[in-house]
C-alpha cells in the first residue's frame, strides 16, 4: 500500500529535536531506505508511521486513508524492531501466530498460517523453541515472519540488521529483499549503514537534523549527491578545498585539474569531491596515457591497506594525501584524475 | 575482614535471641542456663499473641493484594509515559520512605482520623492503608527496574503494532512478563508488613495490635518468653525476604540458562 507523508512535523516534548516538514511518498511495493547519522530523525519517521508517536502537524496517508491520529494497533503495519522485541514467554510459532490471535483467527488456522510463514523464513525446525534459545539471525527471521504473517499494509524495519555480525548481515539483507519482493510489500527500512541502504533499496532518503536532504535512487545518491553531507555519508570520499581558476579548471593543493565549473565565477572557493575509486593509478608517468580532460600527477604511496579484492591506498601528490581504491596489485608511481571524477560544491556562506 | 565483623555484629544478637528462647533461666549470666521448649508453647498459647499473629498475617496478606493491584498499573504507567511530570513522581516515590518517616505519617493519620469526619483511627483498614502506603514504593521500584531491564515498553509497542488492544497487551504481555518481579516484590512487601512497628504502634487499636507491638510488651515479662516470641517473628520475616530474593528476577533467557 502506498504511504504518503505530507508536511509532517514532530518535535519531542521540551526538546528542539524531531522531524520537520517531511514530504515523502513511498510507492506500492517499493523498498525505501531511510539513512542518516544518529539523531538525524530516521527512527522518528518510522515511529510516526507506525503510530508510536503522533505528528503535531501534517498528514499521514496509508493508501487513501488518513491515519495520523490512529493508534498503532489500528494501522495494520508490520514492524521489526532493532532488538526484535520477540515475546520471551512465547515459542516461535506462538510469537508468529500472535497477530492472528488478537485478530480472532481460530486456533487451527492461525497455527497453520504461522507455520507456513515460519517455513518461508526457513525456521521450521525451531517452531517450538523459545526466543532466548535462538541465535540473533534466527530471532530476526522470527520477527520478520511475525511482521508479515497478517498481510500488513506495509513493513517497517528499524535497523533490523545492526545486532548481527558482518557476514550474517549481508545474508539477511538479501533475504529481506527476497521476502519483500515475494510479498510485493511496501517497505521502509531505517538504517545507519549506507552500504546496506544502497544495496537493497529502490530509493534512499537521506535525513539530516530532522529534514529530508535528498530522496533518490541509490546510484544518483552516490554519483550525484545534492550536498556535501550526502557525499560524505554515502561511500568514501576525498574532500579537497579548491578555487575556480578559470572556466572548467580548478586550482587544487596539488595542481590544476580540469573540472566542470558550471558557470562559477573564477576565484570562487569550493569543495571538490573525488571518490577513491575514480582516481586511476599507473606504474609511472610514462605509462599513463595522455587524455584531454584529465590531469596526471606523479605520486607516492604512503599507506597501503590490503582489503582482499581491493587495496585502499593513501597516495601523496605534492605533499597532499588522497585516498585511492584500486584492484591493481603492482607498483604505483602516477595517478590520473579525470574531470568526470570530480564534483564541485561551492562554499556555502 | 570488615564484612566478617559486620556479620558478627549483625548475627550475634539473633544468635543470643535464639539461645535465649530455649534457655530455662537467664538472669545475670552471659548465656542462658538449662534447655526447654516451654517458652514456645507459652507463646503459642497466649491469647494476645494468637490474636496478634493472625492480625499480622491478615494485614500482610491484604497489604500484598492491594499493593499488587495499585503497584502494577502504577509502575507500568510511569515507565510508559516517560514525561517530566511522571519522572518527578518517580523520584518522590523513591524518596518518600526515607524522607517521610512512618512516625510522621502516623501522626498525620492520628490527627486526620480521630476527627469526627473520619473516625477510623484504630481500625484494621486504616492499619492496612498505612502498610500499603509505606510498602508500595518498594513494589513500584522493583517493577520499574524490571520493566526497564526486560524491555517491556518495546515488547508492548510490538504487541500494539501487531494489532493487540490495550487489554490484550496487558494480559498477554505485561502481566506474564512481570510475573516474577511481582512475586519478588510481594515477598518484600510481606516481610516489611510483618515486621512493621513504628506506624502500627501508633495507629493500631487495642484489639488489632500487630505481632511486633505485642512483642515489645512481652519484654517486660520473662526473657525466655520474649526471646521465643521474637524468634517466631524473625523466622517469619526472614522466610518472606528469602523467598523474595530467591525468586528469579533476571530475564527469561538468564533463567533458561540457569536451568
Amino acid at each position: 500500500m502506498k504511504i504518503s507523508l505530507q508536511q509532517i512535523t514532530f518535535t519531542y516534548p521540551h526538546t528542539p529535536y524531531g522531524v520537520f516538514d517531511i514530504d515523502l511518498e513511498i510507492q506500492e511495493g517499493e523498498l525505501l531506505a531511510v539513512i542518516g547519522s544518529s539523531g538525524s530523525g530516521k527512527t522518528t519517521i518510522l515511529k510516526l508511521i507506525a503510530g508510536f508517536e503522533h505528528p503535531q502537524k501534517g498528514t499521514l496517508l496509508l493508501g487513501d486513508r488518513q491515519v495520523q491520529d490512529l493508534p498503532p494497533s489500528r494501522r495494520n503495519l508490520g514492524v521489526v524492531f532493532q532488538s526484535y522485541a520477540l515475546f520471551p514467554l512465547m515459542t516461535t510459532v506462538e510469537n508468529v501466530a500472535y497477530p492472528l490471535k488478537v485478530r480472532g483467527v481460530p486456533k487451527e488456522e492461525r497455527l497453520g498460517r504461522a507455520l507456513e510463514m515460519i517455513r518461508r523464513v526457513g525456521l521450521e525446525a525451531f517452531a517450538d523453541r523459545y526466543p532466548s534459545t535462538l541465535s540473533g539471525g534466527q530471532q530476526q527471521r522470527v520477527a520478520l515472519a511475525r511482521a508479515l504473517v497478517f498481510h500488513p499494509n506495509a513493513l517497517l524495519l528499524d535497523e533490523p540488521l545492526s545486532a548481527l555480525d558482518a557476514k550474517l548481515r549481508i545474508e539477511m539483507r538479501d533475504e529481506i529483499k527476497n521476502l519483500q519482493r515475494q510479498n510485493g510489500i511496501t517497505t521502509i527500512h531505517v538504517t545507519h549503514d549506507q552500504e546496506e541502504a544502497l544495496s537493497i533499496a529502490d530509493r534512499v532518503a537521506f535525513l539530516k537534523d530532522g529534514r529530508l536532504v535528498q530522496v533518490d535512487i541509490p546510484k544518483n545518491l552516490y554519483d550525484h549527491p545534492k550536498t556535501l553531507e550526502v557525499a560524505q555519508f554515502v561511500g568514501r570520499s576525498n574532500l579537497v578545498k579548491v578555487r575556480v581558476a578559470e572556466p572548467d579548471r580548478i586550482e587544487t593543493p596539488f595542481g590544476m585539474v580540469p573540472c566542470e565549473t558550471k558557470g562559477l565565477v573564477p576565484g570562487t572557493s569550493a569543495t571538490a569531491l573525488i571518490r577513491p575509486e575514480a582516481i586511476q593509478l599507473y606504474t609511472s608517468l610514462e605509462t599513463a596515457p595522455s587524455q584531454s580532460g584529465a590531469s596526471v600527477f606523479p605520486c607516492k604511496v604512503v599507506r597501503d591497506r590490503f582489503l582482499g579484492p581491493v587495496r585502499r591506498l593513501d597516495v601523496e601528490i605534492k605533499g597532499f594525501t588522497l585516498e585511492v581504491e584500486t584492484m591493481w596489485r603492482g607498483e604505483i608511481g602516477a595517478c590520473m584524475i579525470k574531470q568526470e571524477a570530480i564534483r564541485l560544491f561551492p562554499k556555502q556562506d | 575482614m570488615i564484612l566478617f565483623l559486620y556479620l558478627v555484629y549483625l548475627l550475634l544478637p539473633m544468635a543470643l535471641l535464639f539461645l535465649g528462647s530455649f534457655g530455662e533461666k537467664w538472669t545475670n549470666t552471659l548465656l542462658p542456663q538449662g534447655f526447654t521448649f516451654h517458652w514456645y508453647i507459652d507463646v503459642a498459647m497466649d491469647p494476645s499473641f494468637q490474636r496478634a499473629f493472625f492480625v499480622s498475617l491478615l494485614v500482610a496478606l491484604l497489604t500484598c493484594a492491594i499493593v499488587v493491584l495499585i503497584g502494577v498499573p502504577m509502575a507500568y504507567g510511569m515507565e510508559r509515559g516517560k514525561l517530566k511530570r511522571t519522572q518527578f513522581f518517580t523520584r518522590l516515590l523513591q524518596l518518600m520512605p526515607i524522607a517521610a518517616p512512618p512516625m510522621v505519617v502516623a501522626f498525620g493519620y492520628i490527627i486526620l482520623f480521630s476527627s469526627d469526619a473520619f473516625p477510623y483511627l484504630g481500625t484494621t483498614w486504616l492499619l492496612i492503608l498505612g502498610h500499603v502506603v509505606s510498602t508500595l514504593p518498594y513494589m513500584v521500584q522493583t517493577l520499574i527496574g524490571d520493566i526497564r531491564h526486560l524491555g517491556l515498553v518495546q515488547l508492548e509497542q510490538a504487541a500494539d503494532s501487531l494489532g493487540a488492544s490495550f487489554r490484550q497487551r496487558f494480559l498477554h504481555v505485561v502481566v506474564p512478563t512481570l510475573r516474577h518481579s511481582i512475586l519478588s516484590g510481594l515477598f518484600t512487601v510481606g516481610a516489611l508488613s510483618i515486621g512493621e512497628f513504628q506506624l502500627s504502634n501508633l495507629i493500631a487499636g487495642f484489639l488489632n495490635r500487630t505481632y511486633p507491638i505485642v512483642l515489645l510488651q512481652s519484654f517486660y515479662n520473662a526473657s525466655g518468653f520474649a526471646c521465643s516470641a521474637t524468634v517466631v517473628l524473625l523466622v517469619l520475616s526472614i522466610a518472606a525476604s528469602l523467598l523474595g530474593t530467591g525468586a528469579p528476577t533476571g530475564t527469561f533467557s538468564e533463567r533458561k540458562k540457569a536451568v
